[in-house]
């Protein structure tokens, strides 16, 4: 068994495995490269982490209906958004409530900006596509959070 | 090794302070690796897209306290993993009783010769850790070896500018250190048995 073979065997796998992934591999590595501009405008910012989201819960709820939407919520520090996922639209709350605005980030750019009322409310309509965060401003503090499908 | 480790940590510190360049070569390096482990989970293009998308948006906002950078293949993966499985479940509404739980994972994975699937998709990441460790020529020679059907040696020699006579010994160094890098090195090991095995039957 020599070196020369095991780089053989080798070459044939990783071949195979370059396969694999070669008819993704252009189009993910050409977002990724396109979503560096993100790194600029977001220092200093505080990042409100998904500490919620019924559709990881590990059993069925028994206060929500099967026609109600999935549910997430961001928190950072004593702030938090909640979100609920509806087919049409997106509806959530600032809490503590506060009055603000939302912005909703896709990854080439802002995608919507919509008011927040003064109980906190806001509806984003229709669902944002693809990987989103929502950046949200009220006059007291500013948070983004997480970056996730709706 | 030491030098790609060192390199890897260059890399990050550069995009952190803003070189998209530095950025670029982090992506082309390591997205292939990426997405083979969400290739795993069965999601459909549009959401592989999606989830790799998020992996690296992730990576952009944590270059600064990536405590380790030489760990960032492992970061990718087990980023990766995460996102890939939180989509899955979000998709198909099951339920898991644990969602730590790696059985229920592996069921959500794949249905059918898992096991062979498993081991598979993980060589194939130890594999792609490696190939992220070799240069963007010796990667560039790689890929192009590994097309199906495959490319002319003068076609190649046309598109990387190595001379026809040298993609060869250029095919044999690359291999070498892909050999080398310590995910490749746990496999070898593994090759080696299932040969000997094979050659005694």
């Amino acid at each position: 068994m020599t070196e020369r073979d095991n780089d053989e065997v080798l070459a044939l796998e990783l071949a195979e495995a370059l396969r694999d992934a070669e008819p993704h591999v252009d189009e993910v590595a050409e977002r990724a490269k396109g979503a560096f501009t993100w790194r600029t405008i977001d220092e200093d910012l505080l990042r409100a982490e998904l500490m919620f989201d019924s559709t990881q819960e590990t059993a069925p709820s028994l206060t929500r209906g099967t026609d109600s939407g999935r549910v997430m919520v961001f928190s950072a520090e004593l702030k938090s958004v909640e979100i609920e996922v509806l087919s049409d639209r997106v509806v959530g709350q600032f809490l503590p409530q506060s009055t603000g605005v939302v912005e909703v980030e896709g990854d080439r750019g802002v995608l919507a900006s919509v008011p927040v009322d003064d109980l906190g409310f806001f509806v984003i309509e229709p669902v944002p596509p693809g990987v989103v965060r929502l950046r949200c401003t009220t006059p007291s503090t500013r948070f983004v959070t997480e970056w996730v499908r709706m | 090794m030491e030098d790609d480790r060192s390199d890897v940590e260059l890399l990050v510190a550069a995009a952190e302070q803003g070189d998209a360049g530095a950025w670029g070569e982090i992506v082309d390096r390591y997205t292939p690796l990426v997405v083979t482990v969400v290739r795993r989970y069965r999601l459909s293009p549009e959401e592989l897209q999606d989830v790799a998308q998020t992996v690296w948006l992730r990576l952009i906002e944590h270059l600064g306290d990536l405590r380790e950078p030489r760990a960032l293949p492992k970061w990718l993966i087990t980023t990766a993993k995460r996102e890939a499985l939180r989509s899955a479940v979000a998709l198909t509404r099951v339920r898991p009783t644990d969602p730590q739980d790696e059985a229920w994972e592996s069921r959500l994975v794949t249905e059918d010769d898992q096991d062979a699937d498993l081991v598979r998709s993980e060589r194939h990441s130890a594999l792609l850790e490696g190939f992220a460790t070799l240069s963007p020529r010796q990667r560039q020679l790689l890929a192009l070896l590994s097309e199906d059907p495959p490319v002319p040696y003068a076609e190649i020699s046309r598109r990387t500018g190595i001379p026809v006579g040298a993609i060869g010994p250029t095919r044999a160094r690359a291999l070498a250190r892909l050999r080398s890098a310590p995910s490749v090195q746990q496999l070898v090991t593994t090759v080696g048995a299932e040969r000997t095995e094979r050659r005694g039957s």
